[in-house]
Formats: C-alpha cells, structure tokens, sequence
C-alpha cells in the first residue's frame, strides 16, 4: 500500500516496452485494445493520480476488468508492479466513489455481513453437513492445527467437497484441528481486490480472525483458497503488525509436507489422465507451483499431463480479480480460450485438477457455458480419493 | 474539425466500437516509449483496406493529420500523433494472407506481431530472420516503417532487406503496390526502399510480401570475458578478419556487468570491463569449427575467461545476462529509471572501445548512470541512461547530455540512430547533422504527400 507520491513514482518505473502486452489474456480478449492492456492500464492510472486526465467511464471499465493474474507482474523486466498497481488504482477510484455499484455493494456486504454473499454467518457451516459428527466437537476448540474455510467455499454447496475433503483426511489421519464455524470472517481478499483499502472496518474483521485463531492456539493455519492464503499470508501481518502468532500454509504445501514425511500416504491407484489448473493467486502470485505437482507424482496410477503454458506462464481461467462480479462477458471469453487451451492438452483428457475454490467455480460454470463435460477435481478431493 | 464532428464523421465509415474519443483512451495512445507526448484527436482501429482508404481520403479532404501505430513499441515519438488528428491502430489487420514456402516468402497485414509470425512459420521450418528485441510486442507494419532490426543484424540484416512486395495507401486515399514477388527485381526505383524507414510520412503500408529464411539447424554461444575494453574491441574486428560471420555480437560493457550483478547477483558476471557475447547458427560441423576458430581469436586479443556450448539449456544461461540488461537498468540506483534518450547510436566498429569510454565519463558528467550495451557486431551501442523521471531538473539535464551523445556519434564517424528510427526524438539532429539528406527527404515527403497530412512533424521535415 502505497502512498500517493510513492504510487506515482512506482508508476514511473514503466518504460512502455510493452512485454505486459504480449502476455496479458484480456488485451487478446478486447482485439488489442491499447486501453486494455496492463501498460495502458498503467498508463491511465498515471494520467489519473496527476489529474492530467479525468476518470472516465472506460478508465474505471478497464481498471476494474483487469483478471489480477499477475502474468504482466512477473513478466515485467523493469519491475512493476503491474497487478497491484492497478488494484491500488481501484482503491483510487474506490475513495473517490467511482467504483462500480456491483463492486461497492460487495465491499459493503463484506463489511456488514462478514461474508461475500450478505448470508447469515450462522450459514457457515452448511458445507459440513456429511462431516457433522467429525467437526461437531471441535469448533473453536483448542488444537495445533486451524482451517480457514474461506466464504466461497463456505456458503456454494457445490464447492463443499473442498472442504469436506480435507477435514476428511484430516479425521483419517487423526490429525486434530479446529475451525472458527460461525466466527469465521471474510479473509478480506474481494474487499482489497474491490479497491478497498486498510481502514478500521476491514482491520476489525481481519483482527477478529487472527485473534479468533490465537484463542484457540493454533501453531499452523491451512487454507484451501489460494485467495485467503495470499492475504492471510501478506497482508494480515501488516495489519496486525507483527508477525502472525501462527504459520500460514495453503492445503497443497501442508499435505505435501506430510506426504512427504510419510504421515500421509496416497496408496490407491487412480487411473485418470488429468491436468492442472494453476490458481493465479497460488502460483504466479504466491509462488506455489511445485507442491501440487510433487502430489500428484505421489498418486499411483494418475497420468498427468502439463498444460501449456503452465506455471509461471499459466493461462488464467478468468475467475479472479472480481471480473465475474463486474464484466461477466469477459470471463465468459477467457473460458473458451481456457477451454480449448485444455482441449489441446490431450485428447484423452478425463478432467483438470484445481486447488482453488475460484477456479473450480468458474471451470464448472464454463462446462454449462460452453456445453462442455470437462470433469474439474478439486486437489483435496483427488487426495482422499487417493487414500480411501 | 472539433472531436466531436470528427466522431460523427469517422463513425460513418466505420463501426463506432472501433473509434474512441474517450480522454483515457486518448491519453493511452499519447505516447510509445520515448518521453514525446501529444494524444490524437481520435482513436481508429481498422481492420481492411478498405475502412483505411475511407478514413484516409476523408483526411486527405480535410487536411486532418493521420498517425499510422502498430505495437507502439518505438523509440523515438515516430508513431505520437504530435499533431493530433486521427491515429490509425493497426494491430487488428493481423493477419498472415499467404504463406509461400516453396517462393521463400509470406505476405501478411500490418498489424502482425513478428514472434506470431514466427511461431506459424516454424511449422514450415522457416522464420522472417530479422529479430528485434521488441519481437513479441512489435508488428510487422511498425518494423518495416522503422527499417528494424536486431542482434541479428550481422549476418541477416534489417528488416528493409526482406521486403519483396508493399501495398500502400497513399495520403490522398488511393492504393498502390510497389516490387513484385520475385526475389530479385530492379524494374524501376526502389519504392520499396522508400517506404522502409519513412515512419509512416508518406503513407500507410497495409500489406507486405516478406522474404523469409529456413529456420538453423544448430546455435552455439560463445561468451569471452576482458579486462580491457580494447580488447574486446579488437576482438570483434580480428573476427571478421577471420573469415567467421556470427549470427551475433553483444557487448556488456562494465556498466551492464555492474547492472546485472545487482539484479541478479547469481549469475556471479565476473566484474570485468567488458564481456562478448557470440551467437553462430547454421549446421553442426560448421559451427563446431567457427566456435573453435572464434574461441582462438579470443584468446589472441587476451580474454580472460571463454566460455561456450551447443546446448539449447546452457545457451539460454549464458545468455540469460544479455536479457536482463533492460530490467537491470532500472536497478543501478534506487529512484532512477531508464528513460529512450540517445539510445541508439552506431560507430565505425574500431571506434566502439573510445565511445565506450567517452559514454562512461559523460555517465560522470551527468551524474547519471548510463548501462551500455549493443549490438557491438554491427557498432550499434544502446546507452541506457537512468534518470529520476519525477524530477523536471533531470529531465533538464538528460536533454543535454541527449545533444551531447548525438554529437559523439557524428564526430565518430557513425549516426544518429542504427535501428530505432528518427520520429521526433531526433529530428533536429537530422537537421544539424545531415541537412543535406533532410532537404532530399522534404522534396520526397512532398512528392507523396503535398497536403502533409501523413504523421506531420517528424523526421524534420518540416524544419
């Protein structure tokens, strides 16, 4: 977080080669619209913090369709922060009351409701209606472990098998744990990405978390999206002020590590041909790519095959940085180039495997989209599969 | 004209999703990435000939200026509409029309970017062997408006080397053609010529018939290390001399090594005073032996450290410095960024170690850091100059030491700009330096285009 005179000379750092453009996804998406690439988008954000251009409507537009995949980021050879620069150019629009209604309507929900969708917290718990009997005594119990659930994968019934999965494995290796149910509040991830930025109302639910979480003494926090895991990772220590009073891990490293340390131990063959989805906020932004690959090496029987480009270079699924919130027909655009980007990995593809919450929303909506039967496994699913 | 009538008019002749007069909008194709600014009055995507030749006779009519872009990936204002009027984005009309491996030759529109093209033409074997480091962003309408080139340049030339056939616009709306698909041809002037390197004046090019190249079988690197940038120049002579033409030859002169070990400080550059980077392509055996040969040379002109590989993975290492000169930059110290001020000067080969040096004590001078590296095969050095962009007094000072370069050139024997162009970054050097060319260059200009309406204000033309 930036102050202005800082923001404006991080804006300068850009030398307009334009290496963004050749790898940004929307600026093929908008026909190379100069305005939509991250090097416009930079652009437009200096000619908006100086005052030498006034907010228009496609300035917002563009400002707030940007996929925060962070591809230009990493490919940047002048080191600009391009994503999060253009998220700081939201928070700009965001204080001045620019933001879209959509957006604003989201940041006010995440604020009175502490969750994403405006449900009641009391809700939070319906994903765990097959696992009642494991989690029913340890909700708010002391234990090493603590899971953060996250609103997505909380509140849509069809992305339960997330969670579900992995207090499964958990219970199967008799690993104790706990969890916030009802306490636990949006991570604050789609109120930074809306544009929001650290006051006292966020910092009150980012606060209850850590807090709910340091009552309960837990040494390491797993998270299953790659977007909780980002913000509790690096930004709640800012907040906080200090460093967390426990380890932050996304669900891929954790069961790595205990694959690793044969605590966990993926035994069943699965005789799938699958590939990978790299979760934007896990792996560019995050730096996450390996984890998710050494557990499927792990799995017996999985032929797995690389999307291309991967990793580094992945191909964004369109489900991140709001964009659905705001400008569905672009995601909806980005899902067919994501589509036949999987088309083209092997035709005898049985599914992808996600680790992301977001992405497995979106690859799901994409099957109904494009009428398309792709299966999309969640990781922590894959896992328990691979050891029931 | 005001915007809005010019919208009304311009909406007539094409989709208006494909027109914006919208201030960002605007402001987003005010510039490329020198430090020249002016936003055109309107923003036109075409995507035919056609919807070019409605717009630009309308312009010709109303006298209103047309500004071709394709990337905007220039270096020196050419494709700033600094006299407004109606900037043409290109980048749409991009697509390959006709690929004719058995002719050696690809026609393709404008707007194409070089590495796209390049990745359809390797299914065939074959690649447009010009290769500018702005390859992945940089159109094929913008190269041959730039005559641009490469590292490559030593032994594959520059882009105006591979132009068989052109269809343009004229300023007055009308099309024409000029070569033909025959490799060789000398039926008439060379228009073709004229059209490489006129940075859009003259008229629009919406079409190009490229000679193209098999792709190598095999690329070795070569990378000597010396403690004197004598030396180093030296090298680079006694390797023509040796009857060897490398694909390529990079200098990183001290100023990159320092640069790149702090960007990148595992790569471990051995703090020399210069580094030679050799490309050879071509087949196994022959390579083998040019390395083999080179690698001799280097050790008669004293380098203290060789080293060289066939492998495409060690290769990538070995090269991996030369990539990282643009970002490393940016790094040298804190609050300065590379800014495009005399960037792209080029020198008689023998005179290469003493502008080296001259650029080091103006670095001093200016108090400035300057990172120098080049296309040294060719005498073509990019000073990178640092600079606090959000201090106007620097922008004060770079403008001197802007002069300053220029004129080192000049005095060396060599010219303004190799590779990047003139647009108005160094259009009164032209004047100062090449009068001369510039009052042949004016009578052509107004030959083609009597109306100047064709990307007005650059080259100094109209000094």
């Amino acid at each position: 977080m930036y102050k202005n005179e800082d923001f404006i000379k991080e804006l300068l750092k850009c030398v307009r080669c334009g290496k963004c453009r050749a790898v940004c996804p929307e600026i093929n998406l908008e026909e190379f619209q100069e305005e939509s690439s991250p090097r416009g988008r930079i652009r437009m954000a200096y000619g908006l913090i100086t005052k030498k251009i006034p907010p228009t409507q496609i300035l917002i537009d563009k400002i707030y369709s940007c996929f925060y995949c962070g591809i230009c980021q990493i490919t940047c050879p002048s080191g600009v922060m391009t994503s999060d620069l253009i998220l700081k150019t939201r928070e700009y629009l965001y204080d001045l009351g620019l933001s879209p209604n959509k957006v604003n309507n989201l940041l006010e929900t995440i604020i009175k409701t502490k969750n994403i969708y405006g449900l009641d917290q009391e809700d939070r718990l319906d994903w765990a209606f097959d696992v009642e009997d494991i989690i029913e005594n340890k909700i708010n119990k002391k234990a090493d472990i603590g899971l953060f659930i996250g609103c997505t994968a909380s509140y849509k019934g069809s992305l339960a098998i997330q969670p579900e999965s992995i207090v499964k494995i958990l219970d199967h290796l008799n690993i104790d744990f706990t969890l916030l149910g009802e306490k636990e509040m949006c991570c604050g991830n789609p109120y930074f990405l809306g544009g929001g930025a650290i006051n006292d109302k966020i910092r009150e639910i980012v606060l209850g978390n850590i807090e709910n979480f340091a009552k309960l003494k837990i040494k390491k926090l797993i998270t299953a999206c790659p977007g909780c895991y980002r913000i509790i990772k690096t930004i709640y220590p800012i907040i906080y002020g200090k460093e967390l009073p426990f380890e932050v891990y996304h669900v891929t490293q954790y069961f790595d590590d205990l694959i690793n340390k044969n605590v966990l131990k993926l035994k069943k063959s699965i005789d799938l041909k699958l590939t990978y989805q790299d979760p934007c906020e896990l792996a560019r932004h995050c730096g996450i790519f390996e984890q998710p690959r050494n557990i499927f090496e792990k799995i017996p029987g999985l032929k797995f095959f690389e999307l291309t480009p991967n990793k580094d270079n992945a191909v964004c699924c369109g489900g991140g940085g709001l964009v659905k919130l705001t400008f569905p027909d672009i995601v909806d655009k980005q899902l067919k180039v994501k589509f036949n980007q999987i088309s083209e990995c092997n035709d005898k593809l049985d599914g992808i495997i996600t680790a992301c919450p977001s992405c497995q929303d979106n690859l799901q909506y994409g099957n109904t989209l494009l009428k398309e039967n792709l299966k999309v496994i969640d990781i922590c699913d894959l896992i328990l599969r691979a050891i029931k | 004209m005001d915007k809005d009538e010019l919208y009304k008019n311009i909406i007539k002749l094409i989709d208006k999703k494909y027109v914006s007069i919208d201030e960002a909008v605007l402001y987003c194709y005010a510039c490329d990435v020198s430090n020249i600014e002016h936003p055109p009055d309107i923003v036109v995507r075409p995507n035919s000939v056609d919807e070019i030749v409605k717009i630009v006779k309308f312009a010709f009519d109303n006298k209103i200026p047309v500004t071709p872009r394709g990337g905007g990936t220039g270096a020196a204002g050419g494709a700033v509409p600094i006299k407004g009027g109606i900037l043409l984005d290109l980048t749409r009309m991009n697509r390959i029309i006709n690929i004719m491996i058995k002719d050696l030759q690809v026609t393709v529109e404008p707007g194409l970017v070089h590495s796209e093209l390049n990745k359809i033409l390797e299914e065939y074997g074959f690649r447009f062997p010009v290769k500018p480091g702005s390859s992945e962003m940089c159109t094929i309408g913008g190269m041959i408006a730039n005559n641009a080139s490469g590292m490559n340049a030593v032994k594959y030339g520059s882009t105006g080397d591979y132009i068989l056939k052109l269809e343009v616009v004229l300023p007055d709306g009308s099309v024409t053609t000029f070569g033909s698909h025959s490799i060789k041809d000398v039926s008439g002037y060379d228009l073709i010529r004229v059209f490489v390197g006129s940075e859009g004046t003259l008229g629009i090019i919406t079409k190009a018939t490229l000679k193209i190249m098999p792709i190598p079988d095999v690329i070795g690197v070569l990378v000597a290390v010396f403690s004197d940038l004598k030396d180093a120049g030296n090298t680079v002579i006694s390797t023509f001399q040796s009857r060897v033409i490398p694909s390529a030859i990079e200098i990183l002169d001290k100023s990159s090594i320092i640069a790149i070990n702090k960007y990148s400080p595992e790569l471990h550059l051995p703090l020399a005073e210069a580094i030679l980077l050799f490309e050879f392509d071509g087949y196994l055996d022959c390579i083998k032996k040019e390395i083999e040969i080179i690698e001799n040379v280097c050790k008669l002109n004293n380098a203290i450290k060789i080293d060289k590989t066939l492998d495409n993975e060690k290769r990538t290492q070995l090269w991996a410095a030369r990539s990282l000169v643009g970002a490393a930059s940016n790094m040298v110290r804190e609050g300065y960024s590379r800014v495009y001020i005399g960037e792209d000067i080029a020198v008689p080969l023998s005179k290469i170690p003493d502008v080296l040096l001259k650029l080091r004590e103006l670095s001093v001078k200016y108090d400035f850091p300057i990172i120098t590296f080049g296309h040294i095969s060719v005498g073509n050095l990019h000073p990178a100059i640092t600079i606090r962009k959000y201090e106007p007094d620097d922008w004060n000072k770079v403008m001197k030491l802007n002069d300053e370069i220029h004129k080192l050139a000049i005095e060396f024997q060599g010219t303004l700009t190799a590779e990047h162009g003139i647009g108005l970054a160094r259009a009164k050097y032209l004047k100062l330096y090449t009068p001369a060319t510039l009052e042949v260059m004016k009578y052509i200009k107004n030959s083609f285009d009597p109306k100047n309406i064709m990307n007005p204000g650059k080259m100094g033309l109209e000094e």
